[in-house]
């Protein structure tokens, strides 16, 4: 493209007799132009490249081979040059006017080039051609393979291939933010849905209780180990391992991430995620009622203690909160409430439930079957503002409640106070030890940027304060755990053939689920284990283990672990007797723990309800019923304090139920 | 005038444009032919080379005697599964530990599916659902499981299949599983699906589980499988062929009016969708999905009217330890049957982790698992279906209680069977057992806790051996739980009455089946029906 030229027509002006092997200012033009060209072509090249990157590495690459061989064929063919510089004359010749202001130069022509100027040619001449021979080069191996890249972009386009296995993430959270966290999971998994295929697939989980969770972070996510029989060679995991964790506080986080051992998860505690503050939420009417008490003053800005003393001084109101040793929720509710005298005291409240979602529903279910005249009765809350949000909204998405918004009179009004505290919600990531991986890593931090920029929540401004400090929770733990009623009992295990049939062994279901209750025990309360049967015509009673509190509770799940199954039905009453002959007053209760098959045992004149009233030593009688009998036959209810729960499918659940009924509570 | 050819054209001024080069452009050009050709080679090996999973820094891997097998909760009775690891530890010095990850076969897919996506050498061995064989196979979570035609004859034909994905044994099975019909005795036992509508129609219904988990999905399977339509054929989606496409339309169309007349027992629609928030909230052993539904139908079998169920093996072992389901002479006052339609394939099957640091020792924990006195074991003392022939063999000719085995040696056809010649197959069948029941007397007294017999295990063998040589499998995907999650909503949404019948969009339907079964979310908002045909409605 450099070698000579034919004068451009017209061009009456002398060949230049200095100039043969040089390159007249023409074709410097033709080669700046050139390289304008080649440099536009691949500014627009990249650009072009980043557009059409989403499309695949396959239609990049063949766009880039064809671009480049159009170029090089182009460049190469005289007729190009010609054409270009056929071109480029009408700007040459009004560049040339402006520079001799519109006067013809003498002669036409040209002046001859300087020796450097031809030197700069020669060389742009050459790092022409080189740079049309890198695209040659690279021509020659990227159009074959490009056009193979692009017929197989083609045809996925045509007929979609599998998508590729998404990274599996699991995050968990409180009971109450499980809804919310999932519609916004589902969010951001669809924003990040490439070619409609998913690169991440999240699950969410419940996160456990406090002690469960530091037990949980320190073994690798096993479930605690009280359960083993003694060498036993199998483990259990809190369901799939956990990469992330929404918790309910800064507070929480770091108490967990003190309390875990070395060599247990890296937590690193990042922002928060969404923010709420705790309320206290009744019904409309009641709410009406409570507000016309308040001393005047703007709305919402009522000190904790006046709000407390409407409520409860003048109005008698229970004010319930989730247990506080299940959830982070009820926790920091104990903590508000510490500073007022006796605000936490058991009689305050009259429902039990483990978290924020249980007692919502427990209010929902109630504000269904009472009339208008038990819902003036109805009990004050305390939960996070978005629960009761949802609540009224209807989208409390808790599987064992009623579906459907509450009716107006039935939804919950809130009253904020500056002394009930703000959550902050930060998103934890979880290291666990011995297993890095980059890619999940990057995963954890893109969905934690995602859930910062789109807050799960936001209570707005407020004057309360985040609960931050670990210490503040572990007191609040402690003392609350000191003002509950004592419990006082001995758990009697059926231990009949009936308790270990196929195909679900109800002793192997008991012995998974006890450790359950642990977090509910307290120092203070003292249990003991037995178990009865009949073996060859006698009711055999065993003592399986003494009296222990909270710290020694796990030998008693052991014990309940290494329970095998002999003989058939006892009846109650022997055990009844047998308790009043060991205990002393003012008495113990007794817990029977039964696949209700002993209900028809009595012997022939006997009742359970006799033999109770007999023993002085026996307080009460709670019977959990599990499998499939139920409590049908159960006794009447007179005389002492009998119970019989049926545990249905949630063992654990109603394990909890007979724990807060021992302390006067959640009876029906 | 003739047209010069464009290649020509092209080699002629190519020609003349390298011959007005001088020796200096040559050069330069040549220098940047190679450098492109290099270029582009290294751009191309790099761009090209195949994306593969990172594969993250994973250390403590167990070393090379122990094996960690991930494997869902074992709150059977006894916790056989167990005791076998125990017994193997007793013998072995490689040592297993058993790891239960959950209860919800959901969880224990998320758990095991996600440590191998990430490359973790945590687990071993796999106790995989076969709904998942392809998904794992194919992602290469697992290892194949080549086995020799003799050994390949000790399965049940069926039952060996669900381990294959694209021609290749992946699996080995350990526990099946087959739908049975469970009838109030004294009901006539249907044959076909015509005469079980007309029988529970006349006789309190027929208790199913249409609930909204994979257990609805199955029987929703079941349903248009038995009616003769199809879903898929191999890896085509043929919902929305025309003849085919129809008789699905009308079998979900008559479900919904069977539902609605109360011929199938009355709930089946409302058994509620718990998902892993629950099973979680309700610890280790909570009731998982398809418990939940399936429990659901138990109790209306044995407290309410319900004259015909369909359920799971595990079922009678709950129906039989029941005092209140004998009679006065301690008969039971129930029996069952093989599903008269078409029932599908369910269990468990093992398979070696492609990322363990053992294969070998992990594959004979597996043969150790699956030889005929565990699986009889299983089956006698916790209740698996067992996959291996001649365990069906050693029940149909001398069956034996739990204790029996425990205490006996093994029985002459148990002998046979350990020497490797699996000769039941399904032309066989038990003659002293009809579907009657026959031979379900309880052991003990009235007032006694009930005990399975040897000869209740024989029928209960027999039933479950019929049903597994006519189930069939689920489609096999790599997103299976994808396509099963579309089907279900759609199907499930003609029988409960959320979507006329003539409302469903198949070609919509089939097209979002075919995206779900590559991995892809179907059309229009996360939960919404939009692409059977269903409007979408508005938040809120």
């Amino acid at each position: 493209m450099s070698g000579s030229t034919p004068p451009p027509a017209g061009d009456s002006s002398p060949e230049p007799d200095a100039d043969p092997p040089g390159v007249p200012s023409v074709k410097l033009r033709e080669i700046a132009a050139t390289a304008l060209i080649s440099g536009g072509v691949t500014a627009l090249f990249a650009a072009l490249t980043d557009s059409v990157r989403a499309l695949g590495p396959g239609l990049v690459l063949l766009v880039c081979a064809l671009i480049g061989l159009a170029l090089a064929a182009l460049l190469t063919m005289g007729g190009f040059a010609r054409r270009l510089r056929r071109w480029l004359e009408p700007v040459g010749a009004a560049v040339v006017r402006r520079r001799t202001g519109g006067r013809s130069v003498p002669g036409g022509g040209e002046r001859p080039p300087r020796r450097r100027h031809r030197r700069l040619e020669r060389f742009a001449a050459r790092l022409s051609t080189g740079y049309l021979g890198v695209l040659l080069g690279a021509a020659v191996v990227t159009v074959p393979w490009g056009v193979v890249q692009g017929g197989t972009w083609l045809s996925h386009r045509i007929w979609p291939p599998d998508c590729d296995r998404p990274l599996e993430l699991r995050v968990v959270t409180a009971p109450e933010n499980m809804t919310v966290l999932r519609e916004s999971i589902a969010r951001f998994t669809r924003e990040k849905l490439v070619n409609g295929c998913a690169p991440y697939a999240i699950s969410v989980g419940v996160a456990p209780s406090i002690d469960e969770l530091t037990y949980a972070f320190g073994d690798n996510w096993y479930r605690d180990d009280a359960r083993q029989e003694g060498d036993e060679p199998f483990r259990r995991l809190y369901g799939p391992r956990a990469d992330a964790w929404v918790a309910t506080s800064t507070g929480e986080a770091e108490l967990v991430a003190n309390d875990v051992g070395p060599g247990g998860a890296a937590l690193d505690i990042g922002p928060s995620v969404a923010s709420d503050r705790l309320v206290i939420g009744m019904i409309s009417g009641r709410a009406e009622k409570v507000r016309k008490e308040l001393p005047p003053g703007p709305p919402n800005s009522h000190s904790l203690r006046v709000l407390w003393e409407v409520i409860r001084s003048k109005f008698a109101m229970p004010v319930n909160y989730p247990q506080p040793e299940l959830s982070t929720a009820g926790l920091v509710v104990v903590f508000d409430l510490l500073p007022l005298s006796s605000a936490v005291g058991w009689e305050q409240r009259d429902l039990v439930a483990e978290s924020v979602s249980s007692l919502l529903c427990r209010v929902r279910i109630a504000s269904r079957e009472n009339d208008d005249e038990e819902l003036d009765q109805s009990p004050a809350l305390v939960v996070p503002l978005h629960s009761l949000r949802e609540y009224n909204d209807g989208r409390f998405n808790d599987p064992h409640c009623p579906e459907g918004a509450p009716s107006g009179k039935t939804k919950l009004q809130a009253f904020l106070s500056p002394g009930l505290s703000r959550l902050d919600y930060p998103f934890v990531t979880i290291g666990w030890p011995n297993e890095r991986n980059a890619e999940r890593d990057a995963a954890l931090r893109l969905l934690r940027g995602w859930l910062v920029a789109h807050p799960l929540f936001n209570a707005g401004p407020g004057q309360e304060t985040a609960m931050r400090d670990p210490r503040e929770l572990r007191i609040a733990r402690g003392r609350f755990l000191a003002l509950l009623p004592r419990v006082d009992a001995e758990i009697a295990l059926d231990v009949s053939g009936s308790m270990a049939e196929p195909p679900r062994s109800l002793l192997t279901q008991l012995r998974e689920t006890f450790p359950g209750i642990k977090p509910l025990i307290t120092p203070r309360d003292d249990f003991t284990l037995s178990s009865f049967s009949t073996v060859r015509g006698e009711s055999l009673v065993r003592r399986l283990h003494p009296a222990v509190g909270r710290a020694q509770f796990d030998s008693l799940t052991r014990m309940v672990a290494g329970t095998k199954a002999e003989g058939s039905d006892a009846p109650i009453s022997d055990m009844i007797m047998n308790l009043n002959g060991r205990s002393g007053a003012p008495g113990r209760a007794l817990v029977v723990v039964t696949d209700g098959g002993v209900f028809n045992d009595e012997p022939t004149g006997a009742s359970i309800g006799a033999t109770l009233a007999r023993a002085p030593n026996v307080s009460a009688l709670y019977v959990l019923a599990l499998g499939d009998n139920g409590c049908d036959r159960s006794p009447p209810r007179e005389g002492k304090y009998r119970e019989c729960v049926e545990a249905g499918p949630d063992m654990q659940q109603a394990l909890r139920h007979v724990i807060s009924s021992l302390r006067g509570k959640d009876r029906p | 005038m003739t047209s010069v050819p464009g290649p020509l054209i092209l080699h002629t001024r190519l020609s003349a444009a390298l011959r007005r080069l001088n020796a200096g452009q040559y050069r330069w050009g040549g220098a940047g032919v190679a450098v492109g050709l290099v270029l582009a080679s290294v751009l191309i090996s790099l761009t090209a080379r195949t994306p593969s999973f990172p594969v993250g820094d994973h250390t403590d891997c167990g070393g090379p005697n122990r094996l960690t097998v991930a494997t869902g909760a074992d709150i059977t009775a006894g916790s056989f599964r167990r005791d076998l690891i125990e017994e193997w530890n007793h013998t072995h010095t490689t040592q297993v530990v058993l790891v239960e990850v959950a209860d919800p076969t959901d969880e224990q897919r998320a758990e095991m599916a996600g440590r191998s996506r990430l490359g973790s050498c945590a687990y071993d061995v796999l106790s995989v659902d076969v709904a998942w064989t392809t998904e794992f196979a194919r992602s290469g979570y697992i290892r194949p499981y080549p086995l020799d035609p003799r050994q390949a004859d000790l399965f049940l034909d069926n039952v060996l299949k669900t381990g294959q994905v694209d021609g290749v044994q992946y699996t080995v099975p350990f526990v099946t599983d087959v739908p049975l019909l469970f009838y109030r005795q004294g009901l006539p036992v249907p044959d076909t699906m015509e005469r079980l509508w007309q029988y529970a129609a006349a006789n309190g219904g027929y208790a199913v589980q249409l609930g909204d988990y994979e257990g609805g999905s199955v029987n929703l399977m079941e349903a248009i499988f038995s009616a003769g339509g199809r879903i898929t054929d191999g890896d085509r989606v043929i919902l929305d062929e025309e003849v085919n496409g129809e008789r699905v339309r009308e079998t979900l169309a008559r479900w919904q009016t069977l539902l609605r007349n109360g011929t199938l027992a009355h709930g089946a629609e409302d058994f509620s969708k718990q998902d892993t928030f629950d099973a979680f909230e309700e610890g280790l052993l909570a009731r998982s999905p398809k418990d939940s539904a399936e429990e659901s139908s138990l109790q209306a079998f044995r407290d309410e009217d319900t004259g015909y169920m369909r359920n799971w093996p595990f079922a009678f072992h709950r129906l039989a330890t029941d005092n209140s389901m004998y009679d006065d002479q301690r008969r039971l006052r129930f029996g069952l049957a093989a599903l008269p339609g078409v029932g599908i394939l369910g269990g468990f099957n093992l398979a070696i982790s492609a990322y363990s640091d053992n294969p070998d020792k992990a594959r004979m924990l597996i043969d150790f698992l699956t030889e005929h006195q565990a699986q009889a074991r299983l089956f006698a003392c916790s209740g698996y279906p067992p996959v291996l022939k001649s365990v069906y063999e050693e029940y149909r000719r001398t069956p034996r209680t739990c204790k029996q085995l425990l205490e006996e040696q093994p029985s002459p056809s148990a002998e046979t069977a350990t020497g490797l010649s699996g000769r039941e197959d399904c032309t066989t069948g038990t003659e002293a057992n009809p579907a009657t029941g026959a031979g379900s007397a309880a052991a003990g007294s009235p007032g006694e806790d009930p005990t399975i017999t040897a000869l209740m295990l024989q029928e209960l063998a027999d039933k479950i051996h019929q049903g597994v040589c006519k189930a069939e499998s689920r489609p096999a995907y790599s997103y299976y739980s994808a396509f099963s999650e579309v089907f279900r909503g759609c199907a499930r949404a003609v029988v409960i009455g959320d979507l006329p019948a003539g409302d469903l969009d198949l070609p919509r339907f089939a097209d979002a089946l075919r995206a779900a079964r590559r991995g892809r979310a179907p059309e229009g908002a996360a939960g919404s029906l939009a692409y059977c045909g269903k409007p979408e409605r508005r938040p809120g």
